[in-house]
């Protein structure tokens, strides 16, 4: 059987869950606070390393995710069946809080972690300042919609570091008029613009789990990084957690259109004496680039309304929250009726005075 | 090794032979450049080494350059010979001197045309007569004989020709003009030519019409009138030059010199007209007056342009004018013989407020006109007139015909004579009218009001069949709401509000559920990596830039339909040289 660790109350034997914006571990039962930092296997003091790109991508064959999904819990003696990345979860027989260590150690173990900052009695307050403003809700979402299910999950991400250097040409036009009696003239002068140079990026996130909506991980950014800390596996207790199930190689492509964009705009911004500037083409290369593994703490919600899921993502450090919502076509008719009269009453006053 | 010291030396010589070349070429005359230019390929080399080798002797020895052009098409890129020979000239660096006189043929196969220029100063020595007939003889070789070597020969006689003609001083004033400016008292010339042609481009016929005209309007209306024409306008503005030759000619009748000029100048890249006036006449000629005088004559000077003057355009066309300026001293039946000594009155009641002399109106139209007005003037305390006239100018434009009907008739209602005045001038059935609208004794701003009330009457009466029923409708509508609120009503069609109203009620619409539903969106891909940037780690460095093309668009601009006409240069008051005033305006062509 693969390692199980429980965090277990040292006082009282209860199961121990991290307090968010701590760095304690909290005992229920008994009302003990455990710091975090003394929570440490001897397993994590070993393997202080943590994940490195060259040499997981050497060792494609040697240390990958496991297959084995069952596991038994060492408070109760249940069998835990997980899926292929889950790397923290609850015991559902006795609610302990388990730590798969095996799939988060090695070179497996995250580089760093954002511990959560936003507790879970905050959600609602979230979750209501979130649907204030939101002007075509359906008028009777606020009684009919129902939070399903809340989870607070660590998920995993490659943060990734380069610098992008080489040219870049721009298209760029002056426009000039001018005017005789007979005529207005308009002149355009295209020009194209060879540039050449670098930047730098740090920290460029993209989320490492393929069951994770990857427009939704994108629009909880951003996350406060200088707030990372080292991997310690007692920041899980009492969430979910999963590994990584998409290689930095994926992923790469993602981030690289991204840093690709900034540069686009950044060399554009740079222009000045033109009339218009715009990227033709984007020939940088990456150089230096390294990437961190890193769990980033996301609260899931699940909303049913009329039937239908809506899931919010809420950025578990910075509170910021993000999901689809219903769109009430009436309430969208009712609130154009209102600004086309407003606006076709004016205008039309408008006219008759001047007149 | 011995060899190669000689070849080099050999290369030495042939450098050096190249560089002295260019420093003993002639520095007033490029010589690196053929002077005839056979493209149509008409020439042999040696007939072409030939024409050359003349042409540049020519150029050396009368300081006057010498270029002949043969074109097998001349190139879309040009829009007349002239562009091209401007071009030509200018590209290639010909001429002779600082001044870059030069002569240029450019003969264009494809359309069998030729055009014969002269650049710089040369062409203000010589009279315009003798390029017309070096001209001539250029085209009596080509008809004859066709182009070939000939042709160069006869350029380069016809030029010594050309050349011979000019005069012993550059720039020689004509003979009527003072040699001391400062010195001249001006008097009233005695037998003074009405018409002067230095320019020659007037039949006999022509020029005895004209006086005859010139001493009609002179008779009856004690202002003098001349019309003068000449090769140049010798660096002096057209302007200036009529009315140096208006005033040191000692024109003018009366005791204020009154009366007008109108001169020709058939100088190559000075062509224009311009009528002078002064004295009394300096009122009369408007710039509406100048420019509607000038609307008639344009046509007539272009077609002469176009054709050389082969059917006497230029002579009908000021014959045209000066019926044209013989309307303008007209004075209307009404108009008091001695204006100094008017009293102003107010007429009848009983007088009518239609008048339609240019029959633009039924008896029922004015009848009901009438009852409208009379309607009107019982409800406000004032008048309302509508004019219509065959005549479009009675010695000023519209606007002053329409004052001067409505003073002179005693047309105003208490001590302000308040009232408003519409006036329609339809110089004959098909032709536009125009037409003014004014107002007196009204508070707000009457500038503005005579403008939105004409601007509202734009599309019934400024047409060549005028609705002039539905206009005065309109106009007597826009009067009574100046009786009521002192403005009159903006040119907005009724439909506009509505339109206005649907299209901001549907943008408002759109923009406000849009913006509501931006805010419902808060999951999207992340574009960029803004926030991600490490702080001072761009860099960029410019390698160039190139220019690939550049693309010139244009659009006309609108043409002005307003009752004065438009495009005339025109100056209210200026000076001749010796000192009197002066107003005026004329055209290139």
């Amino acid at each position: 059987m693969e390692s199980v660790k429980e965090f277990q109350c040292p006082a009282c034997g209860a199961a121990l869950a991290f307090v968010p914006g701590t760095q304690e571990v909290h005992c229920d039962h008994c009302g003990k606070d455990v710091p975090v930092s003394i929570l440490q296997t001897q397993q994590q003091e070993a393997e202080s390393r943590g994940f490195d790109w060259g040499d997981y991508k050497r060792n494609l064959d040697g240390e990958h995710l496991t297959n084995t999904n069952i596991y038994n819990c060492q408070s109760c003696g249940a069998i835990i069946e997980t899926d292929a990345t889950t790397a923290a979860t609850k015991c559902p027989y006795c609610d302990s809080n388990v730590v798969l260590t095996d799939r988060l150690s090695g070179s497996l173990r995250p580089n760093a972690v954002i511990p959560f900052q936003i507790k879970a009695s905050e959600l609602p307050g979230i979750v209501k300042a979130f649907y204030k403003g939101k002007k075509l809700l359906p008028t009777n979402f606020f009684n009919s919609a129902k939070i399903s299910k809340t989870l607070g999950v660590y998920v995993p991400f490659w943060l990734y570091n380069c610098r992008l250097q080489g040219a870049v040409n721009l298209n760029g036009t002056i426009v000039t008029h001018y005017s005789d009696k007979d005529y207005d003239y308009t002149s355009t002068s295209h020009y194209l613009l060879a540039r050449e140079g670098e930047m730098a990026f740090q920290h460029v996130p993209v989320d490492a789990s393929v069951k994770m909506d990857n427009n939704l991980m994108d629009s909880i950014e951003p996350f406060d990084f200088s707030k990372m800390v080292a991997f310690n596996d007692a920041y899980l207790a009492g969430y979910v957690a999963d590994h990584f199930d998409s290689d930095p190689d994926a992923e790469l492509p993602r981030a690289d259109a991204r840093m690709r964009n900034s540069v686009s705009q950044m060399f554009a911004g740079a222009e000045s004496g033109y009339t218009s500037v715009s990227v033709r083409n984007n020939a940088m290369k990456m150089v230096d680039a390294a990437v961190q593994y890193v769990l980033l703490p996301v609260y899931l919600l699940h909303c049913e309304y009329n039937g239908k899921m809506y899931q919010y993502a809420i950025n578990g450090q910075t509170g910021k929250i993000v999901g689809e919502l219903p769109i009430s076509k009436a309430q969208a008719f009712v609130f154009f009726l209102k600004a086309f009269a407003i606006a076709a009453a004016i205008a039309f006053a408008v006219c008759v005075l001047l007149q | 090794m011995k060899r190669v010291i000689a070849l080099l030396c050999v290369l030495a010589v042939l450098a050096a032979l190249c560089c002295s070349t260019v420093v003993f070429a002639d520095d007033v005359l490029n010589l690196s450049i053929y002077r005839v230019n056979d493209y149509a390929d008409i020439l042999t080399d040696e007939e072409q080494d030939r024409a050359d080798e003349r042409f540049v002797d020519f150029a050396q020895i009368n300081q006057v350059d010498l270029v002949a052009c043969f074109l097998e098409k001349l190139s879309d890129s040009f829009t007349d010979l002239q562009e091209f020979s401007d071009y030509f000239f200018e590209h290639n660096q010909f001429g002779y001197g600082e001044k870059k006189d030069g002569i240029l043929l450019v003969i264009d196969l494809g359309s069998s045309k030729m055009k014969l220029t002269v650049y710089g100063e040369v062409k203000n020595r010589i009279p315009e007569a003798a390029y017309d007939q070096m001209t001539s003889a250029v085209l009596t070789q080509l008809n004859n004989d066709g182009i070939n070597y000939n042709t160069t020969e006869t350029l380069l006689s016809a030029a010594k020709d050309y050349l011979n003609s000019q005069t012993d001083e550059p720039n020689a004033m004509p003979d009527w003009y003072p040699a001391n400016i400062d010195a001249f008292q001006r008097t009233h010339g005695e037998n003074l030519p009405l018409v002067r042609d230095d320019a020659d481009i007037f039949t006999p016929e022509q020029e005895a019409e004209m006086v005859e005209k010139i001493a009609a309007i002179r008779t009856s209306t004690g202002f003098d009138l001349v019309v003068f024409t000449d090769v140049s306008s010798h660096d002096l503005s057209r302007g200036v030059y009529a009315a140096d030759y208006y005033f040191f000619n000692g024109y003018g009748m009366d005791e204020e010199y009154s009366g007008s000029v109108l001169f020709i100048c058939m100088e190559s890249g000075n062509r224009g007209w311009w009528t002078a006036a002064t004295g009394k006449c300096q009122s009369i000629y408007t710039e509406s007056v100048i420019n509607w005088l000038d609307d008639q004559l344009e046509p007539y000077m272009i077609a002469g342009r176009n054709s050389d003057n082969s059917g006497g355009e230029y002579g009908m066309g000021v014959l045209n004018y000066l019926d044209n300026v013989a309307e303008l001293y007209v004075t209307p039946d009404w108009f008091p013989s001695d204006p100094q000594s008017f009293m102003p009155f107010h007429n009848d009641p009983s007088t009518p407020r239609v008048v339609d002399y240019a029959g633009l109106l039924t008896a029922e139209e004015e009848a009901a006109l009438e009852a409208e007005i009379a309607s009107l003037r019982e409800k406000y305390d004032a008048d309302f007139v509508i004019l219509t006239d065959t005549m479009s100018i009675y010695r000023s434009g519209a606007a002053m015909h329409a004052d001067e009907f409505y003073y002179y008739n005693g047309y105003g209602v208490g001590e302000d004579f308040k009232g408003v005045i519409l006036c329609i001038c339809q110089r004959s059935p098909g032709a536009r009218p125009f037409y003014s609208v004014r107002t007196q004794g009204f508070d707000g701003d009457q500038y503005e009001n005579e403008e939105r009330m004409s601007d509202r009457l734009e599309d019934s009466i400024y047409h060549e069949n005028p609705d002039v029923y539905k206009g005065a409708e309109r106009f007597l509508h826009d009067a009574e709401r100046i009786c009521k609120s002192g403005r009159a009503p903006r040119n907005i069609h009724y439909k506009v509000p509505i339109i206005a109203a649907l299209i901001a009620g549907l943008i408002a619409g759109l923009v406000t559920v849009l913006s509501l539903r931006a805010k419902m969106k808060t999951v999207a891909a992340a574009a960029a990596a803004q926030e991600y940037i490490v702080p001072g780690s761009f860099k960029r460095r410019e390698l160039g830039d190139m220019l690939v093309n550049v693309v010139v668009t244009k659009t006309a601009k609108p043409k002005s339909s307003s009752s004065g006409g438009g495009g005339s240069s025109y100056s209210g008051s200026y000076s001749s040289s010796g000192g009197g005033s002066f107003s005026g305006g004329g055209r290139s062509f």
